[in-house]
């Protein structure tokens, strides 16, 4: 079963956005390496890659928030209600993924907040780089924005699939299985969920 | 202001809403907003944002990514596997044969990753069809596959350490310098125990393999390089002073590209998988951080930090006694919460009883990790059990529960004589200068 269009281009545009954050560690690795021999040996600094480590951090805490959501990453505990009956538990889904929505929401509503003051100001960082404060903070509004979104959708998706397909809605948005979690480094396929439940 | 019993409110309402299955950080934001909302109104909304930025623009933290990415390269590079072949041709010779193979491949593993899922994924997938070739114990081969793997969060690099130094202000360094010799000492007293029970009982190990030839054994010895080089020159910059952590953790990742590709296993959908997995590990700890730096603050304003060290001061305990509460306290936490949870969300009481009682704060942060280790491996929820289960593919998952419980008393050991004798953590670091 596919999925409908408009989830598969989040889906992608998701993991985009998060393999961007994840190019950016690379480069930071690299350029950290580079400011360490420079100094090192030919006594002279970039300055500012501690700056730059900070927006990538910021990169990957907010354009890699979507991604990791849909994959699942975002933990929860399943201690408890993996005990509840099946029909409650997909409504803990939903209701889990309503409350992130709600909290996506928050952060970008106080991410904008802060990025309007920034213009407002014309903030520029008190660093040798003196970047305008406000660029790697349009990404962060950007990316609890798009956080929200992919929430939002995963939200309304969680609660169609409710009424329609229970159990097409545990394996979307029920909790990460261990099997699928050690799949990744053993290179097995993950068991398809629905046949095992946790 | 709020009273303990406030605070142990707010708590009940932290576990209710994480078992009611609400994200992690979600739950988190939600006692932290209720509880500024409920004391002082929306005002307390307003630093936010700025918080927010601040925990995503933590210089400190920037290392996370980096030694996630690192251990990701070599984990999926085979660096693994190699070294697992190399240690077991060696260790072979002592009671318990390939057992002490898992502890030691841990250990060293330990030291080029944070992860205890990676360990326990790659180590088992490795160690569970020797082992059922030769006809171990099976609860053994779990027992210490599930064990070792905690010894990660422990030995640096440490994610656990990390961000318990950005939330408490304590030297990233000085942590990992700690972290050193009791992990150690932990897989130490690991290889004690299978020493010690293998020579009581004779049927937990299997057939004795025939050792390696000579050649052979000399020829592999050079896989145990690759980490043990990176060690080296992660540790080894952090304690001369040379690089910051999250320098050395650059340096580490970089070094683990060109160890990756000189053994032609850097590939471009490896890198790929190796990146898009350190952004969710790092997006994940992050969220989970914006809520808990937040959570702090509003316990901060509300002045419990200051009302539990004044409860504690009242109370006319021992400061033994007052520990052994607090591990007890742990242990049954532990068997609820997700680690990381536990640890992120009982800092800023607990932090207050401790110091009070004379502890410094890398003491303690290598006593939380050792409370995080003990969390992992016990049921119902500890996470390597289900790790190893998952690998094993079959029987029950009583049999992990009874392999872990002989090295479970190690940790508890261990923390007992941390506790006795502080110096076995704080030794190494007050060597380190400034």
């Amino acid at each position: 079963m596919t999925e409908p269009l408009s989830l598969r281009l989040l889906d992608g545009v998701a993991r985009g956005l998060a393999l961007i954050a994840g190019t950016c560690v690379v480069l930071l690795s690299l350029l950290i390496v580079y400011d360490i021999t420079a100094r090192s040996f030919f006594s002279h600094s970039l300055e500012g890659t501690d700056e730059l480590g900070g927006y990538t951090l910021a990169l990957i805490g907010s354009l890699g928030l979507s991604y990791t959501l849909i994959r699942r990453g975002h933990p929860r505990i399943d201690l408890a209600f993996r005990f509840f009956p099946a029909r409650m538990r997909a409504g803990l889904h939903v209701l889990a993924l309503a409350a992130i929505t709600g909290f996506a929401l928050f952060m970008t509503d106080h991410a904008i907040g802060d990025f309007t003051e920034t213009i407002a100001f014309g903030t520029v960082t008190n660093t040798p780089l003196q970047t305008p404060l406000w660029v790697p903070q349009a990404i962060w509004v950007f990316g609890t924005g798009f956080f929200a979104l992919t929430a939002g959708v995963l939200t309304l998706h969680a609660a169609l699939l409710f009424a329609r397909d229970p159990h097409r809605l545990e394996k979307l948005y029920g909790p990460i299985t261990v099997d699928e979690e050690v799949g990744e480094y053993t290179h097995a396929d993950a068991p398809a969920s629905g046949t095992k439940e946790s | 202001m709020l009273g303990i019993g406030g605070a142990a409110i707010g708590f009940g309402l932290l576990l209710v809403l994480l078992f009611f299955g609400l994200h992690i950080a979600t739950s988190l934001f939600l006692v932290a907003a209720f509880g500024a909302w409920w004391f002082f109104g929306d005002a307390m909304f307003q630093p936010f944002g700025t918080m927010m930025w601040g925990t995503l623009n933590n210089f400190l933290l920037v290392a996370i990514p980096l030694f996630v990415f690192m251990g990701e390269v070599l984990v999926r590079g085979g660096v693994t596997e190699r070294m697992y072949r190399a240690l077991s041709d060696w260790l072979t010779p002592l009671p318990g044969g390939l057992l002490h193979t898992n502890i030691a491949a841990s250990t060293i593993f330990a030291a080029i990753s944070g992860s205890s899922v990676a360990t326990a994924a790659t180590i088992g997938t490795v160690a569970f069809p020797t082992f059922r070739r030769q006809n171990y114990r099976e609860s053994w081969v779990a027992g210490t596959v599930a064990s070792g793997a905690t010894l990660g969060i422990l030995i640096p690099p440490s994610i656990n350490l990390i961000i318990y130094g950005a939330i408490t202000n304590t030297s990233i360094g000085k942590l990992f310098t700690a972290g050193i010799l009791p992990g150690l000492l932990l897989s130490a007293l690991f290889m004690l125990v299978i020493v010690l029970w293998c020579s009581l009982d004779h049927t937990i190990a299997g057939k004795r393999e025939k050792m390696a030839p000579w050649p052979e054994r000399r020829q592999r010895l050079k896989d145990l390089l690759p980490p043990l080089v990176i060690f080296i020159i992660v540790m080894g910059s952090i304690y001369a002073g040379w690089a910051t952590p999250t320098e050395a953790a650059a340096v580490g990742a970089v070094a683990a590209l060109l160890l990756v590709g000189l053994h032609g296993n850097l590939n471009f959908s490896m890198l790929k998988e190796a990146m898009l997995s350190t952004v969710t590990t790092t997006a994940m700890t992050l969220l989970v951080l914006v809520a808990a730096f937040y959570l702090n603050f509003v316990l901060g304003v509300l002045g419990v930090p200051a009302q539990v060290s004044a409860v504690v001061a009242g109370l006319d305990v021992p400061g033994w006694l007052m520990m052994l509460l607090l591990v007890a306290l742990y242990l049954l936490l532990g068997c609820f919460l997700d680690a990381l949870a536990m640890m992120i969300a009982t800092i800023p009481i607990v932090w207050p009883i401790v110091h009070y009682l004379g502890y410094d704060s890398v003491w303690f942060g290598i006593f939380l990790v050792m409370m995080c280790e003990l969390a992992l491996i016990t049921p119902p929820v500890g996470m390597n059990l289900y790790i190893v289960q998952s690998v094993r593919g079959r029987g029950s998952i009583d049999t992990v529960i009874v392999g872990v419980l002989p090295f479970l008393a190690c940790i508890l050991a261990l923390v007992g004589l941390i506790i006795a004798f502080p110096a076995i953590v704080n030794w190494l670091p007050d060597l380190m200068h400034g």
